[in-house]
């Protein structure tokens, strides 16, 4: 006898009554992810883009319901060695400094497992120069012992400029450098990158390399190498690094102008613009002239407020299907309280679980993340943007440029009439928020105070939910107090702990440690 | 313009014929031309390699011909039938001749991506001559070992002035090279969105060999009342045909079987009765037939009478109110047919539209026919790659059903009347 199906309340999706799980084992539409596991490692000499490019693919795969983290290996030093001095550091011959290196490779290993088997970690991005054979050999070993797949990603880049332009935009003002001027820094990190280079051995597709599965990013995206993609996850991460750049850019979103139902306070629906809608509209081209863009696309959804709001910049402007709002099913064109007078099971439940939550006959924020993605993959190819679109749909917008979890995805504040304005920036998106003075109804509800919290609905494997990036569970180093003698500080034994004790000679405690950090 | 490089017996042909199916599907106008075609109308009857080979004087100049005439018919794909993608499909193996293309490209301001295939494994090269060319017009007379025979002095011919894309002198072009059939790529300058698109379709693809089984739920109650849409689940015949589906499945002894299905519960049902792992894609759920939801044809001619006719005007594009069309399915299908291309044994539960959109892929179907294609309750469609295309076995599986495929009307203008607009109502049992 075939088991009863039973359709659960939250996501609406049909599964065998008898599971008493809260999400069935593959409860997504989309396919589920690398299992097993997946070690993506960083292969590039300093100041190739890597942690850029860490950070990066981790948000995008997060926000694709695919649990990721990045451990990068320099933040386990700076914890390690408490004060940075010189390039020395990473002079080859620097015997101690090389046995602290490596035990905090090995500590970010041992993380990396502890993420993947027991945190429900699915992505690891192992992120550090991993330049020589033997320390990617290593990692290949760990790899096969703990039966994770594991993914190369080099990035090779010669162009003096480039490599001069990350060295300010994310070194100079890196923890490292807190006690140095800019020009000093340059060329300390310089020196550093030749400490280097006499021992980079990069990946050899032809011969030794060549049953490992990677990619090689040239020149920042204009070539790549891709050698044995293995999987789905691959495949995607491929696309994607594919898709990004790194040009400077800027993307607007905004809502369409208020609309009639807006002003009725009815959800969803196909209505035009309120006369404020249409000020908005008029203040919006006015916005746009102001910015003086070069090459600006403008993209609508297919829904009406969108496409009249689009009209009144006089520009030409691209309708996405994928961008219209998240359908509400039966609730279609009902004020909030309709909902809760006539649906008012089902009004309690997205207050329970929003971003889960399906609307009957609808869609979920689940939903719209997959229905998203390909707009996100064009935004990364594109340049200037601006996104005229709906509350929902730019919350799963802002989210992903943000790195909001799916938790806080649908509380994202989105008002009407006001542009986001977001610019990349190091490593991450600043963003700007700028009101058109123009009067709006508040379109946005705040998380009920009373709400029971689902049980677990947050980490769901193989299915979309997009958390955010972890932070490192490393301990920041604290801020030196630049006035204190650095003699005083003693590092305790438990800092010294991430690199195995017993490697390190005692005499390295005390005075002789600090100020100087090449030992021989 | 895509321009497809490569010896022959690399797979170009393979590669060029897939791929323009591909984004014909996906809604970008894309022909191929086939140099090989053109030779073959040029010079009537092929007698042996010795037309290949590099000293053969008036050969050279026929072969020249057939390029630039289709080079022409390139143009005129262009600026007189509104195509957007032209592929190529020759060895293209001398940097003249790319170079030729190359100009022939930049004067008329098309873009140009280049397409390398390269293998040396020489089982791989023995096994595409058995597939393709020992078929071919130009073997029809010989037998196998003659066939092979002949094809790998012809390939002995390009060898000698073969110049692959070299990726220094030729870093300024747009290509992507595919190395021993996708274990590796080279992807060089992707200039545009449609170059990503087809670079990552590429990787995409493989050539082990498999079988891809589509079917649709079984009956469902809402199928007995002639409902359109809806959301609900199996008919008693619906469940035999599940259970006549596990017996089927078993029967093929299919390795590693990948099962998916819709988020409607008639699918989940269907699956639910072979009794193994399956996946549910919310992207496979039927045409959202919006106002129109849960009504009878009967219905939906009384209500709405000039939605009706338009959508028998244009079944392909027309949008339900509220709901989707044809076009906006395939746009919600095109990841799972991606996934479809990675994957290898999958059997697919959906529903009629989605089963048409997919079946259109493989079977290379234009948009005015997908629409139409037969899709009947209860029959399993086994397709699998075969040479250049996909052979397709159809499997009834003797469980009586519904009848629930319309076909277009006589008359489809909006001042028809009722009888006129019913007249290709399905029958029922």
């Amino acid at each position: 006898m075939p088991r009863e199906l039973t359709q659960n309340r939250i996501q609406k999706i049909w599964v065998p009554t008898k599971d008493d799980k809260p999400a069935p084992r593959r409860a997504a539409g989309a396919p589920h992810f690398a299992n097993p596991p997946t070690v993506i490692v960083m292969v590039g000499l300093p100041a190739r883009g890597k942690t850029y490019t860490s950070k990066k693919l981790t948000r995008y795969l997060n926000w694709i319901g695919t649990p990721t983290k990045v451990f990068n290996v320099g933040e386990y030093r700076r914890e390690a060695v408490k004060n940075y001095s010189s390039y020395d550091f990473f002079k080859p011959d620097n015997e101690c400094a090389l046995k602290i290196r490596q035990q905090c490779a090995l500590a970010a290993l041992r993380d990396v497992r502890s993420y993947l088997k027991e945190e429900g970690g699915q992505v690891a991005v192992f992120d550090a120069t991993n330049t020589t054979r033997e320390r990617r050999e290593m990692i290949l070993k760990f790899g096969k012992e703990h039966g994770f797949k594991i993914f190369f990603i080099e990035s090779v880049c010669d162009d003096p400029s480039v490599i001069a332009s990350n060295i300010m935009e994310v070194k100079v003002s890196c923890p490292d450098y807190r006690d140095c001027n800019k020009t000093d820094a340059m060329l300390d990190f310089q020196r550093r990158i030749e400490c280097y280079k006499s021992s980079y051995q990069p990946l050899d597709p032809d011969r030794h390399d060549r049953d490992l599965s990677f990619i090689k990013v040239i020149d920042v995206g204009r070539r790549f190498l891709v050698n044995r993609i293995q999987d789905h996850i691959q495949s995607k991460i491929v696309y994607y690094l594919m898709n990004s750049h790194v040009q400077p850019r800027t993307i607007y979103l905004c809502r369409h102008g208020e609309s009639t139902d807006n002003t009725e306070g009815r959800l969803g629906g196909d209505s035009g613009l309120s006369a404020r809608g249409r000020q908005f509209s008029a203040a919006l081209a006015r916005f746009v002239e102001e910015q003086q863009l070069k090459d600006l696309k403008v993209w609508t959804s297919q829904l009406c407020r969108s496409i009249q709001t689009a009209e009144h910049l006089g520009r030409p402007y691209e309708q996405w299907k994928a961008l219209n709002e998240i359908d509400a099913g039966v609730c279609e064109d009902m004020t909030y309280d309709e909902m809760k007078e006539k649906f008012p099971e089902e009004f309690a439940l997205r207050d329970e679980d929003k971003y889960y939550y399906r609307y009957p006959a609808g869609e979920s924020y689940q939903d719209l993340v997959q229905r998203v993605e390909p707009v996100i993959m064009e935004l990364e190819r594109q340049e200037n943007v601006l996104v005229i679109c709906h509350q929902a749909v730019m919350r799963c917008l802002l989210a992903y440029f943000l790195d909001k979890s799916a938790d806080e995805m649908p509380y994202l504040r989105c008002p009407l009439h006001t542009v986001l304005k977001l610019t990349p920036v190091a490593y991450g998106c600043k963003v700007e928020s700028i009101s058109l003075n123009v009067e709006a109804v508040n379109t946005h509800r705040d998380r009920p105070e009373e709400v029971k919290r689902g049980p677990g609905t947050l980490i769901r494997r193989n299915s979309v939910t997009p958390l955010t990036s972890p932070e490192s569970n490393i301990k920041k180093p604290r801020i030196v107090d630049l006035d204190e003698a650095p003699l005083r500080e003693i590092p305790s034994v438990s800092s010294l702990a991430l690199c195995s004790p017993s490697h390190l000679p005692l005499s390295l405690a005390g005075q002789h440690w600090l100020g100087k950090v090449c030992l021989t | 313009m895509i321009v497809m490089v490569g010896l022959p017996a690399r797979g170009k042909t393979y590669i060029s014929t897939k791929l323009t199916r591909y984004l014909n599907w996906i809604g970008v106008p894309t022909k191929m031309f086939n140099v090989g075609q053109y030779r073959r109308q040029a010079v009537k009857t092929y007698k042996n390699f010795e037309f290949f080979r590099s000293d053969n004087e008036e050969a050279m100049q026929i072969r020249k011909a057939c390029a630039s005439a289709a080079l022409k018919d390139i143009a005129t794909y262009f600026t007189k039938e509104q195509g957007q993608v032209a592929v190529f499909d020759a060895t293209n193996t001398t940097r003249e001749r790319r170079v030729v293309i190359m100009s022939f490209a930049k004067e008329r301001g098309y873009k140009v991506f280049f397409v390398e295939s390269i293998c040396d494994d020489p089982e791989i090269i023995i096994e595409n001559i058995k597939q393709v060319k020992f078929g071919s017009p130009d073997y029809v007379d010989r037998d196998i070992d003659e066939a092979i025979d002949d094809f790998i002095q012809r390939i002995e011919c390009y060898k000698a002035s073969y110049i692959p894309i070299d990726d220094d002198k030729d870093r300024k072009l747009s290509y992507i090279k595919i190395f021993d059939v996708g274990s590796r790529y080279l992807v060089n300058r992707v200039q545009d969105h449609i170059q990503s698109r087809i670079v990552y379709y590429l990787m995409n693809i493989h050539v082990t060999p498999r079988s891809i089984y589509l079917s649709r739920h079984g009956e469902s109650e809402l199928n007995l009342t002639g409902r359109i849409g809806g959301d609900s689940g199996l008919s008693p015949r619906g469940l035999k045909y599940a259970a006549a589906l596990a017996t089927f499945i078993k029967g093929q002894n299919i390795k590693d079987l990948k099962v998916w299905t819709s988020h409607m519960k008639r699918t989940v049902q269907t699956a639910e009765v072979l009794g193994v792992q399956y996946e549910q894609w919310k992207a496979l759920n039927e045409i959202d037939a919006g106002v129109c939801e849960e009504l009878t044809y009967e219905e939906i001619q009384e209500k709405f009478p000039t939605e009706f006719a338009l959508r028998d005007q244009d079944k392909y594009r027309y949008r339900y109110p509220k709901g989707e069309s044809y076009e906006d399915l395939v746009h919600r299908l095109e990841p799972v047919i991606m996934e479809l291309e990675r994957q290898e044994n999958v059997l697919v539960i959906c529903h009629q539209a989605i089963m048409r959109c997919l079946l259109a892929y493989f079977l290379d179907k234009a948009a005015d026919e997908l629409p139409y294609l037969r899709c009947p309750l209860h029959t399993v469609l086994k397709l699998t790659p075969v040479a250049y295309g996909c052979k397709m076995e159809s499997c009834f599986l003797n469980i009586e059903a519904v009848n629930t495929h319309r076909d277009r009307p006589v008359n489809v203008s909006i001042s028809r009347s009722p009888e006129e607009a019913l007249q290709t109502l399905p029958t029922d049992i």
